[in-house]
């Protein structure tokens, strides 16, 4: 599948088969569903399901006609085999146009919570709503027409900890109304000039070398890379359950948005503090990122080299302040993409994973020490918002509001103030 | 809220999610300003959170 890829090296994005395609790992991954999850007075899980289907469904459609796909046990393989390279698990359907059962092993979601709270809390309710949407996605590409399949896990191994997990499918008597994915969004015509900044960091020969990583679902159908499960995740899966929470969360109870961003952001924010962490400590990083680092700075701007090899838009440090701030434009970043090709202009900053990755990378170097290797682990990322002094991101510029580009300052906020929304 | 931020996971961001869960405001949880009914919500959000039928400290009655 590595050669269906898409690199659009001028707006640094990276699509699969029409879907523009973003690394997130299962920290990310985790805490965005948990916060959609968490309040059962908004329809979660469906917004979960309902989104993975939509993405999914446009993802499938578009490979089986890139790759001339007719016949359904091909089809189902395909679908199988995508899920898998895209760091999700394995799936094994046993269906029919009336539907079936699929079997889900090597769950990115159930195995990457037994990892990381396994050990902590007992799941009473099945996790697998992505997988879910895939399902119900595959069989409507594969059978029928967009919403016309609909699924539900019956076994997950995040509840019962055996092996596998059991996803039921079923045709519904009529489809549901259900809207097909906007593909690669609203995108910057022409990548802006930014003032070159004060590094010895050179961005696009970071770009190029971790563009150049074969990261690919293995055997299992996971990427293990840098200490973290990785998907490549559709990135308008993301956007789209990010939004319509928000959307929902205003609906029913306007008092909490700022509750519902605040862990928006922190899923960026833990995301970034253990990927890019665990990347700092890596020795790709020592020998391609290493050799360009000669100031503390440096550390921060070979960050957001990194993020921009992610497929996440082009991000770029305009000014680096050593222990103190931060500046980073992101040009057609993907979530403002996708905002702009979906609802009118915003009242309000909405790139919250941008609001929340970019001070990450600042916390990492100048309070995680990331230089002298610490352990990246949960005691070490729960003392770092004991001690104060953390950084904090504010979108300044936002294109999602009309502005050319997105612009995120970084800045230190004192003592118990850092845990204020 | 303090045997919460001792056991659930994340404890920088179990105000937050809890008062997502519970739709009480997160500053009101924190203080402890709670009516016995709002307490009783809480509890099941907290039992809820580590998923446990029950919390090994008293509900509030």
């Amino acid at each position: 599948m590595l050669e269906h890829l898409h690199l659009d090296r001028d707006r640094k994005l990276i699509s699969l088969f029409g879907e523009p395609v973003i690394f997130h790992c299962h920290h990310y991954n985790l805490f965005l569903q948990q916060t959609i999850e968490d309040p059962d007075w908004i329809d979660g899980v469906g917004i979960l399901r309902t989104a993975a289907q939509e993405i999914f469904y446009s993802l499938l459609y578009g490979a089986f006609k890139a790759l001339g796909i007719q016949e359904t046990q091909e089809r189902l393989a395909v679908a199988a085999q995508i899920f898998s390279f895209l760091g999700f698990g394995r799936l094994a359907f046993e269906v029919t146009p009336s539907g079936g059962e699929v079997q889900l092993t090597h769950s990115h979601y159930a195995e990457g919570w037994l990892s990381k709270y396994g050990d902590q809390v007992n799941r009473t309710r099945p996790i697998d709503h992505l997988a879910v949407g895939y399902v119900a996605a595959a069989l409507d590409a594969t059978f029928g027409e967009l919403g016309s399949y609909g699924a539900e896990e019956t076994e997950c191994m995040a509840v019962t900890r055996k092996d596998h997990c059991v996803i039921q499918a079923t045709r519904l008597p009529r489809p549901q109304l259900l809207t097909p994915s906007p593909g690669m969004g609203k995108l910057i015509e022409q990548p802006l000039q930014f003032p070159r900044p004060t590094t010895a960091v050179d961005y696009d020969a970071v770009n190029e070398a971790l563009w150049g990583l074969p990261l690919a679902g293995d055997e299992r159908g996971q990427i293990r890379a840098f200490n973290v499960l990785l998907t490549r995740m559709p990135a308008n899966y993301c956007n789209r359950i990010q939004y319509r929470f928000l959307q929902e969360l205003k609906a029913v109870r306007a008092e909490l948005m700022g509750v519902g961003e605040a862990l928006i952001r922190e899923s960026g924010h833990v995301c970034v503090f253990y990927t890019f962490g665990n990347i700092m400590e890596s020795v790709e990083w020592e020998t391609l990122v290493g050799p360009m680092l000669e100031k503390d700075t440096d550390w921060i701007h070979g960050g957001y080299a990194v993020a921009s090899s992610l497929g996440w838009g082009r991000w770029q440090a305009l000014e680096v302040v050593s222990g103190e701030s931060c500046r980073v434009a992101i040009d057609g970043n993907y979530e403002a993409n996708y905002f702009l090709a979906s609802y009118p202009r915003a009242e309000d900053p909405a790139c919250y994973f941008a609001q929340g990755a970019v001070p990450a990378i600042m916390n990492l170097v100048y309070n995680g020490n990331i230089q002298q290797k610490p352990v990246l682990d949960q005691v070490f990322y729960n003392r770092l918002f004991q001690r104060g002094g953390l950084f904090h991101g504010q979108e300044t510029k936002a294109r999602e509001k009309g502005d050319p580009w997105c612009e995120f300052y970084a800045a230190r906020v004192s003592g118990t103030e850092s845990l204020r929304m | 809220m303090s045997y919460a931020k001792r056991y659930a996971p994340d404890p920088n961001f179990v105000a937050l999610r809890l008062s997502l869960k519970t739709g009480l405001d997160h500053s009101r949880l924190e203080k402890g300003a709670l009516s016995r009914q709002e307490l009783r919500i809480l509890y099941k959000a907290v039992a809820d959170l580590l998923g446990r039928e029950r919390l090994p400290i008293a509900m509030p009655v």
